[in-house]
């Protein structure tokens, strides 16, 4: 295991390259990209995009201000060393990929692009810092964790589950995967969410202390007991399908037709 | 708890176990596979064992449920028929390792003529002298019903064997 | 004479299921004599096989079973080792209120279930199945489609108390929470339910905790949710949501 890290490691520095002076690049060969997941960790700012080729490509915008007399020296960081030259440490191990910022820079924005095909899980568990998480062009499961972040969808199917506390959640679906249930959640913000008109799914949608609008078609079940339970609304979407769950416990929750 | 205090704890009750799948199922090769069976699940459980008031009393259940859902899958099957001609045929007796004289014969099989449950308490409580109160851990039944069933099971076994003396006498 | 009329005092004690483990010794040792008195003769064997039936041992040693253990856990190994290293983790508390419910609840039951068993079985080993997936998608698909929710099996609650601990995924275990809830009062779930609230970090879980606890309408629960009211890292709207739960469930 330590002596496969190693390895890799040692693959990974051979594949850094230096691109710019300003955005500052490092590429990973990723063979067989399906089946194995790339999980970013503790990045301030970040969006993830999908592209065709087997490399998971990993940009730094706003990089290159280290002092000058700092030449010569390695950033030194609590929270993992940076091996990648881009304020990232970078470790592979069996089908996980993991991405973790070392630096903590808490301006930086990384633009991540990532072979078809591969999973996302995206954290950030900051207490007082987090930025936007953007996602878009991802057909694969998704998964996203985080605190302060916003976290702004495009272009995706999912199976998506994403939550967060003080953030706001927008999610533009390409169309829905059948493959799994897709959950949003955000505790105090908005839940925003648009869908292709033929969507099928079975709908949750609860907002406790919020209210929830939509121009979709609904269907609901004509029971008694539905009405009763004002915080959540069951009903499904052409028919019933796949699981989709749309929480915001004290704020709002909008599903718009595409 | 440890490979060490599982091998001190868990596995000196084999022979209990076995005793007890044997007497329910009825057949060596079942009792084995159960005893098994039941030695791989208190292993995959063996991180909250130490948590467990009465290791015992969980084997003695996890043994004991094992059986039962052995006994349901053969009914299921249909398979009682052949596990008759089996034991009159002397293949699977399962007290072969014994050696018996013959009124005691009758008497084993007198009390394999049992039901499930009598046979289940006989063995908790005749054979391997379990108290109420752990009888009633193992299999959840409470002490009262647990007394009537012996009772039962006691006096059952009595009329199956003086049937079974008398059968012979003919 | 007399000594006769206290074994047959204590036979017919025996047949009526009253004699204690001292005097069902008393009647093994007696019976053991050669000169058995004539009339007590055809109670003889009756007495004698609960011995005879002690001398049976297993063939199987130490070494076998330990051959058959090593076996079934390679076999499982890929697929289980997520679950295991949960199960190791398992909070002191949830295990110890299980170990206490468990052993009686789990048994009983299962004398009067027939094919439901079967089932059961089956649709926990697919549950463990998908449970051990890296998928968290998948795993929120297994969780949701737990059935049987009004008679669980042991050790379908105990997955599922262990699931709303340990999935790394909220959605997960959020969904846990609400599958117990939906069950009703279960042995230990309410003990699973308020060790989770005190372990649970993500806000919109412990909300799900508590609403789970005041649906089961458990008065026990209050002192875990004012404890919970009293920890200054818990947001003030997930206080509030104790606060309510407490109000609610006192008022039961």
């Amino acid at each position: 295991m330590n002596k496969l890290n190693r390895m890799v490691m040692a693959v990974l520095f051979t594949a850094a390259t230096l691109t710019g002076l300003n955005a500052q690049e490092f590429k990973l060969d990723v063979s067989n990209p399906s089946g194995k997941t790339l999980i970013l960790k503790e990045l301030n700012r970040v969006a993830v995009e999908a592209h065709d080729g087997n490399q998971v490509l990993m940009t730094s915008e706003n990089h290159g201000d280290h002092p000058e007399r700092a030449q010569g020296l390695k950033p030194l960081s609590a929270r993992g060393e940076d091996n990648t030259g881009i304020g990232l440490n970078v470790t592979t191990s069996g089908n996980e990929v993991t991405v973790f910022q070392a630096a903590r820079r808490s301006q930086g924005k990384y633009v991540i692009k990532v072979p078809k095909g591969m999973k996302v899980q995206i954290e950030h568990t900051g207490q007082h810092e987090g930025g936007k998480i953007e996602v878009s062009g991802l057909s694969t499961e998704l998964e996203i964790s985080g605190r302060y972040n916003s976290v702004y969808l495009k272009n995706i199917t999912g199976p998506a589950l994403v939550n967060t506390i003080y953030g706001k959640i927008e999610a533009d679906f390409a169309s829905l995967s059948q493959k799994g249930p897709t959950s949003l959640v955000s505790v105090y913000s908005t839940v925003d969410v648009t869908l292709p008109t033929n969507t099928k799914a079975n709908l949750l949608v609860k907002t406790p202390y919020g209210e929830a609008y939509s121009d979709l078609n609904i269907e609901f079940p004509k029971t008694e007991e539905m009405r009763k339970i004002s915080s959540a609304i069951e009903g499904t979407l052409n028919g019933g399908g796949v699981e989709l769950e749309l929480k915001a416990s004290y704020g709002n929750v909008y599903l718009r037709k595409k | 708890m440890e490979l060490q205090e599982f091998k001190t704890k868990v596995l000196p009750l084999k022979d209990r176990l076995y005793r007890i799948a044997l007497a329910m199922l009825k057949s060596v090769e079942e009792a084995e596979d159960t005893l098994q069976d039941v030695m791989v699940r208190l292993w995959d459980k063996r991180a909250q064992l130490g948590e467990y008031r009465s290791v015992e009393a969980l084997a003695v259940t996890v043994c004991k449920n094992r059986c039962i859902d052995k006994l349901k899958s053969k009914k299921h099957k249909h398979h009682e028929d052949v596990q008759t001609l089996e034991v009159e045929s002397g293949l699977s007796n399962p007290y072969r390792s014994l050696e018996l004289g013959e009124s005691m014969k009758l008497m084993l099989k007198a009390f394999d003529t049992l039901p499930d449950q009598q046979r289940l308490l006989v063995i908790l409580r005749d054979v391997e002298g379990y108290s109420y109160e752990e009888i009633s851990m193992q299999t959840g039944l409470q002490i009262n019903n647990i007394r009537v069933g012996l009772s039962r099971a006691r006096k059952a076994a009595r009329e199956a064997y003086l049937k079974e003396t008398e059968y012979e006498r003919q | 004479m007399n000594a006769n009329k206290e074994i047959e005092q204590l036979i017919e004690k025996y047949f009526s299921g009253e004699t204690s483990l001292e005097e069902e010794k008393q009647l093994q040792v007696f019976f053991q004599r050669e000169d058995l008195p004539a009339e007590l003769e055809s109670y003889r064997q009756q007495i004698l096989m609960a011995a005879e039936l002690r001398k049976v041992r297993t063939e199987l040693n130490d070494d076998d079973l330990f051959a058959k253990i090593e076996e079934a856990s390679e076999a499982k190994e890929p697929k289980v080792v997520e679950l295991k290293t949960s199960w190791q983790t398992w909070g002191l508390r949830v295990a110890a209120a299980i170990a206490l419910v468990l052993v009686g609840f789990w048994v009983g039951e299962r004398f009067s279930q027939n094919t439901e068993v079967s089932e059961i079985k089956e649709e926990l080993a697919l549950l463990k199945q998908q449970l051990s997936s890296n998928s968290a998608s998948g795993r929120l698909q297994a969780v949701s489609q737990i059935k049987h929710a009004e008679r669980p099996d042991e050790e379908m609650l105990i997955t599922l108390f262990a699931v709303m601990k340990n999935d790394p995924n909220m959605h997960v275990r959020i969904k846990a929470v609400e599958a117990l809830a939906k069950m009703g009062k279960q042995p230990g779930s309410v003990q699973a339910l308020t060790g989770a609230l005190l372990e649970e970090n993500e806000p919109a879980a412990q909300i799900a905790i508590i609403e789970a606890l005041v649906a089961l309408q458990e008065k026990s629960a209050i002192e875990s949710l004012e404890k919970l009211t009293e920890q200054d890292q818990v947001l003030k709207e997930v206080r509030d949501e104790a606060y309510i739960g407490i109000f609610k469930l006192k008022d039961m």
